[in-house]
């Protein structure tokens, strides 16, 4: 049978693609070189990844992070210090 | 005999981390920390919140660094304790949302032989890119928990499937409806900000 437009968005936004065999998968990519609707549906499923990335990769301030680094190794090393157990690093 | 479990990190950098290595522990802190922080903003903490929580999470895999076994990544480690430590900051904040709403949706918009009744618009159809991720911000923000940070980790921070799937404690098929929930939920959500939008130029 021949795969639907249903069958074809689901398998791509869940990336189930591989569970089709072979024969299918070859279908599949058949449908979406001629289905209008479903080479739109992938290629918004891939906007939005990149517009995500976009969103969210904003760059952090280098001063900041460092001074969080800071914060938490001075952190763990007192806490380390603090604790009774011998299992502490030796100095 | 058992099979020896399959070490995925670099065994001389777990070896470091087993012993507390302090360099090989401040180079994990310095390697992660980035990925953490955006994370941690991606699944909607503030800036100074994210911080918080990122500072609890490598101070408390630190602690427990002897435990650390090789069995996965660092940052599958890290990820995983973040996001423990993340919905119980959101505990009772949060609407849990388990509504399977967007499945209807999508059914919806095919056919009853599963051909689209109502295609997709295509990608450029919404407006100008800044705008665009802006509203995908907002959408993002109304996507229950679980979804988000399945889209997150594997759009965002580029985890493999089998990745978010130690991380989030899931099988590769509720991955796959996670992502699929979460991708529809988002294409649907702009979609309609996009039309809305459209409107308002028009006025």
């Amino acid at each position: 049978m021949m795969p639907t437009c249903e069958e074809i968005a689901r398998l791509l936004a869940s990336e189930q693609l591989e569970q089709a065999g072979p024969v299918r998968r070859l279908l599949i990519r058949l449908h979406l070189l001629i289905c209008d609707g479903c080479g739109r549906y992938a290629r918004e499923l891939e906007a939005l990844g990149e517009t995500a990335r976009d969103a969210l990769r904003v760059p952090l301030d280098p001063e900041r992070l460092e001074a969080l680094e800071r914060t938490i190794l001075e952190r763990a090393a007192r806490e380390d210090s603090g604790g009774t157990s011998g299992s502490a690093v030796a100095p | 005999m058992a099979a020896m479990p399959k070490m995925i990190e670099d065994p001389s950098r777990t070896q470091g981390i087993r012993v507390r290595d302090p360099e090989i522990l401040q180079a994990v802190v310095k390697a992660n920390l980035p990925m953490l922080l955006r994370a941690a903003r991606g699944a909607g903490l503030s800036e100074d919140r994210a911080e918080d929580v990122v500072q609890e999470t490598l101070l408390t895999f630190l602690a427990r660094a002897e435990e650390f076994d090789g069995r996965a990544r660092v940052r599958t480690w890290l990820y995983g304790i973040l996001l423990k430590k993340i919905s119980r900051a959101f505990e009772g904040v949060r609407r849990a949302q388990e509504t399977e709403e967007i499945d209807q949706v999508v059914e919806a918009r095919f056919s009853d032989t599963g051909r689209w009744a109502q295609p997709p618009r295509g990608p450029d159809a919404g407006g100008d890119r800044e705008r665009v991720r802006g509203w995908l911000l907002e959408c993002l923000d109304g996507l229950p928990d679980r979804r988000r940070q399945a889209f997150v980790l594997r759009e965002v921070e580029g985890l493999s499937t089998e990745e978010v799937c130690k991380v989030l404690e899931v099988s590769p098929n509720n991955l796959g409806v996670l992502l699929f929930r979460a991708r529809n939920g988002l294409r649907e959500c702009l979609e309609t900000k996009g039309l809305r939008g459209r409107h308002d130029a028009d006025l």
